[in-house]
């Protein structure tokens, strides 16, 4: 019975695994991305020169900057980009007076200097993809994505049974061996690394668990709205009863620290100017575990505490934390490195698995030159996806350089040639023999990564020994990134050639059925 | 340099559990150990292992040291499986 046992779950862990597996690799790829999220952004606005600042002078210059620039809004806001970008994005709602077309948002450097910067969405994007995709609905994207997450928790579970030996086979990477080894891979990046893709599937799943379970919510409050505002409190402004000076926001902000003793990390304020007016200070999204943040409210002309909001329930610190352990926002640059190097190891994962699938099978084809429908088809969005996606990405950052600045929706402009590069490569991966295929797509993707130090050292001047030059570590870091990464799909390109000579040789070999490929083990 | 005593931590753990294995012994030492000296190896790992968490916790806090400890441990146990992959693509060349 036990072998019937894990004979089933391996049957589970195969056809959940490789059913969302091409949605998996997505989401795993742009998530990983998002650790460097912030890098990202600051990449594809060189424009920016980030002035390092601390936050409290910062909030100080921007409100300073909103009463020149807005003076007449009934609402501003103010956010930290936090500690690894050093500068201030700002909000604003405009009053009655202003135009219709006035502007109402602006991003700061650390000093409260007005920054242009082009039109991107940078690093936002890739994270925001990785659980709402793109053209198409997000209530809908974001239950696709969690019915492929819960098919990986399905995955990993189906998979640690089937492994039959974890603890033996815990060191074992043998390269070279076919099969054999992409099993090896596929069983390293997951085990190795078992605790991260537990508790990133795990909390992933929490992190959207009110969009998937609303049903929590619908017992113990009157709508969806009720809840939000319990759990995410929105204040809106009051009606304005007459002017009155600003306090000074450097000693609320001040305050509010030493009261929590964490950095703040955005400054809300109403009716700016008024007497009615109100200081909202919140903590920093990358100053504790939680994503779940504490916000004082200061009465906005004598600078007393009028208000406090901390989400310290069991339940609420729980959900926060998991959602903070999946986000890593606190993480330092030693812990955000191993949060990368773990979610790249998922990615490795969840190729192999996939190509895992057509190499047991290949072995066991009745014509090994004209596979079934089924076999194609898995060999040919395999390709799309694990060479397609990387191709993808690379063209977005090309694109953000190469674009003209002053066209319309250039952001927009950005993202669809992400999707028209990752289309291409899946029309090429159909068009040609998936052998081809590969070494062609793995090819491009690794040519088109390696471009993109180069058209930014031509389009910009930041390029890569300027900024190692001039200390920049995120923009060499980055152009570095892309060398290596660019290194990784050429040597797998490399891979993908020799193998297809190994296999030309074997197919003019194969008129016997003694050289099957030996040691084929199921799994 | 906590991070990297973490790390120290965690690979030198693994490498001793490595050690500590029948079928690795040939490749990372050349020769096969006795069943005590064996035995030693893999307390040794364990040992390793198991005391960076604290290390981790008086450090970073025990929250934030759980989180690393964990992330160091994979990069331990990833370095520990390239380096035994290359000794033994080494000796079997040599052999």
């Amino acid at each position: 019975m036990k072998s019937g046992f894990r004979q089933s779950m391996a049957w589970l862990h195969t056809w959940t695994g490789l059913l969302l597996g091409w949605l998996l690799f997505a989401i795993f790829v742009t998530g990983t991305s998002a650790y460097f999220q912030e890098e990202i952004t600051r990449w594809m606005t060189p424009e920016v020169q980030s002035v390092p600042a601390d936050r409290a002078s910062g909030f100080v210059a921007a409100t300073e900057w909103l009463k020149r620039e807005a003076p007449g809004g009934s609402e501003w806001s103010i956010y930290s980009t936090g500690k690894r970008a050093a500068g201030l994005q700002l909000y604003w709602v405009n009053g009655p007076e202003a135009p219709a077309d006035a502007p109402t948002s602006a991003r700061l450097d650390g000093t409260g200097t007005k920054v242009f910067a082009r039109e991107t969405l940078g690093g936002w994007f890739l994270y925001r993809f990785h659980y709402d995709l793109h053209y198409l609905n997000w209530y809908w994207a974001r239950w696709l994505v969690g019915i492929a997450a819960m098919a990986m928790l399905i995955a990993i579970l189906s998979g640690i049974v089937t492994h039959k030996k974890i603890l033996t086979d815990f060191f074992l990477l043998r390269l070279g061996k076919g099969q054999r080894s992409w099993l090896d891979v596929h069983n390293a990046s997951s085990v190795l690394f078992l605790p991260f893709i537990l508790m990133i599937t795990y909390t992933g799943l929490v992190s959207l668990a009110t969009h998937y379970m609303p049903w929590g919510i619908a017992a113990n409050y009157a709508n969806q709205d009720k809840y939000f505002e319990a759990a995410f409190p929105w204040p809106v402004p009051a009606e304005k009863t007459g002017p009155a000076p600003l306090a000074p926001i450097g000693p609320i902000v001040e305050r509010a620290e030493r009261s929590w003793g964490v950095a703040a990390g955005s400054v809300r304020i109403l009716n700016p100017g008024d007497r009615s007016a109100q200081v909202i200070v919140t903590s920093a999204p990358d100053a504790g575990m939680s994503v779940r943040l504490r916000s004082l409210t200061f009465d906005g002309v004598t600078g007393v505490p009028v208000g406090a909001y901390d989400p310290s329930g069991a339940a609420t610190a729980t959900e926060g934390t998991m959602i903070g352990l999946h986000a890593g926002r606190f993480a330092s640059p030693w812990l955000r490195a191993l949060y990368f190097m773990s979610g790249l190891a998922g990615c490795i994962m969840v190729a192999s698995g996939l190509i895992l699938w057509t190499v047991k099978r290949r072995a066991k084809l009745p014509d090994p030159d004209r596979p079934h429908f089924g076999f194609r088809l898995v060999e040919k969005l395999n390709i799309a996806a694990i060479a397609g996606l990387p191709f993808g990405m690379a063209v977005y950052f090309l694109a953000n350089r190469l674009l003209p600045l002053g066209i319309a929706d250039r952001s927009d402009q950005e993202i669809d040639t992400m999707f028209i590069a990752w289309g291409a490569v899946a029309v090429w991966a159909l068009a040609r023999p998936a052998r081809n295929a590969w070494l062609e797509t793995l090819s491009a993707t690794a040519l088109a990564f390696a471009s993109v130090p180069v058209v930014n050292a031509l389009t910009t001047d930041r390029g890569f020994f300027t900024s190692l030059a001039a200390g920049d570590s995120v923009f060499a870091v980055f152009d570095g990134a892309m060398i290596l990464i660019a290194a990784g799909f050429g040597w797998a390109a490399l891979k993908a050639a020799r193998r297809g000579r190994a296999q030309g040789g074997r197919a003019m070999a194969r008129r016997s059925p003694t050289d099957a490929i030996p040691g084929v083990e199921a799994a | 340099m906590i991070h990297a005593l973490l790390f120290l931590l965690a690979f030198s753990g693994f490498v001793l559990l490595c050690a500590a294995r029948d079928r690795h012994q040939r490749d990372l030492l050349g020769r096969k150990l006795p069943a005590g000296a064996t035995a030693r190896l893999r307390r040794g790992g364990l040992f390793l292992l198991l005391s960076a968490y604290p290390v981790a916790g008086l450090a970073l806090g025990w929250g934030y040291g759980a989180i690393e400890w964990l992330g160091q441990l994979s990069g331990g146990a990833l370095l520990t499986v390239l380096l035994l992959n290359r000794l033994s693509a080494r000796g079997t060349a040599g052999r």
